[in-house]
């Protein structure tokens, strides 16, 4: 891997066409500013996972078939959801 | 009723106040977005999310509750928005469901994106987690033994 430093308002180029610049650090957190063609996708890469998760998860025929053969255990006392707000 | 020849489960009927809308879609089927939650009585605790754009597409899920005692879910401002709210929903006005993998190698709980439904608008999103508190793989226990492993 590339490991480039750069500070705020520093730009890194990939290519003629593609363009990063460091926007703002703070608090652990980088806010980047991505110039790119329309034509190239950018995205987190949390996205790109869950998508490769997802198409694995597409339920087959024998996949199927073969949840009879789970035992899911009863859950002794009624779990709970709670739901918090994330910052972005 | 609308109707649905479905792969896995035969001819689903349904009143149309039942379709779950996903206006964005879900990561890797963005064009795919309504969907129908299916119980099959045999089948307990699992929940079926059932394409009603592609008869062949569904995924095998279970309340993420159900697999992470007191499971807590973190909403974004966009998940918020394709959920057509503006505050946080009660708990219990929410479906929290886990998308679960299964292959030879096992099975396993996607507990980094949960598929997200408000009851009440039945406006659905895939609530992917900046964080890295829960395992997009999680392994679950109770399946069955990985094929090559154990046996008699």
């Amino acid at each position: 891997m590339l490991v480039i430093r750069r500070k705020r308002e520093q730009t890194i180029r990939i290519g003629e066409d593609i363009e990063i610049t460091v926007l703002e650090i703070e608090n652990g957190q980088v806010k980047l500013g991505i110039n790119a063609p329309r034509e190239i996708p950018v995205f987190r890469e949390e996205i790109a996972a869950t998508r490769r998760s997802n198409q694995g998860a597409a339920l087959s025929t024998s996949a199927f078939e073969s949840l009879g053969t789970y035992s899911v255990p009863n859950s002794p006392t009624e779990p709970r959801v709670s739901i918090s707000n994330s910052s972005s | 009723m609308p109707s649905i020849e479905t792969r896995q489960f035969g001819t689903l009927v349904y009143p149309a106040d039942q379709i779950i809308h996903f206006a964005a879609g879900l990561p890797g089927f963005e064009d795919r977005h309504e969907f129908l939650l299916h119980e099959e009585p045999a089948l307990g605790p699992f929940l079926f999310l059932q394409s009603l754009d592609d008869p062949n597409l569904s995924f095998v899920t279970m309340p993420a509750e159900r697999l992470e005692e007191n499971y807590e879910l973190t909403l974004s401002r966009d998940d918020l928005a394709q959920l057509g709210l503006v505050s946080l929903p009660a708990p219990d006005h929410v479906y929290c469901l886990a998308v679960l993998q299964l292959n030879s190698q096992g099975a396993s709980a996607n507990l980094a994106a949960p598929i997200v439904i408000y009851k009440t608008t039945r406006l659905g999103t895939q609530a992917i987690r900046q964080d890295r508190r829960y395992s997009a793989q999680q392994p679950i226990a109770w399946g069955p033994p990985a094929a090559g492993q154990g046996g008699d």
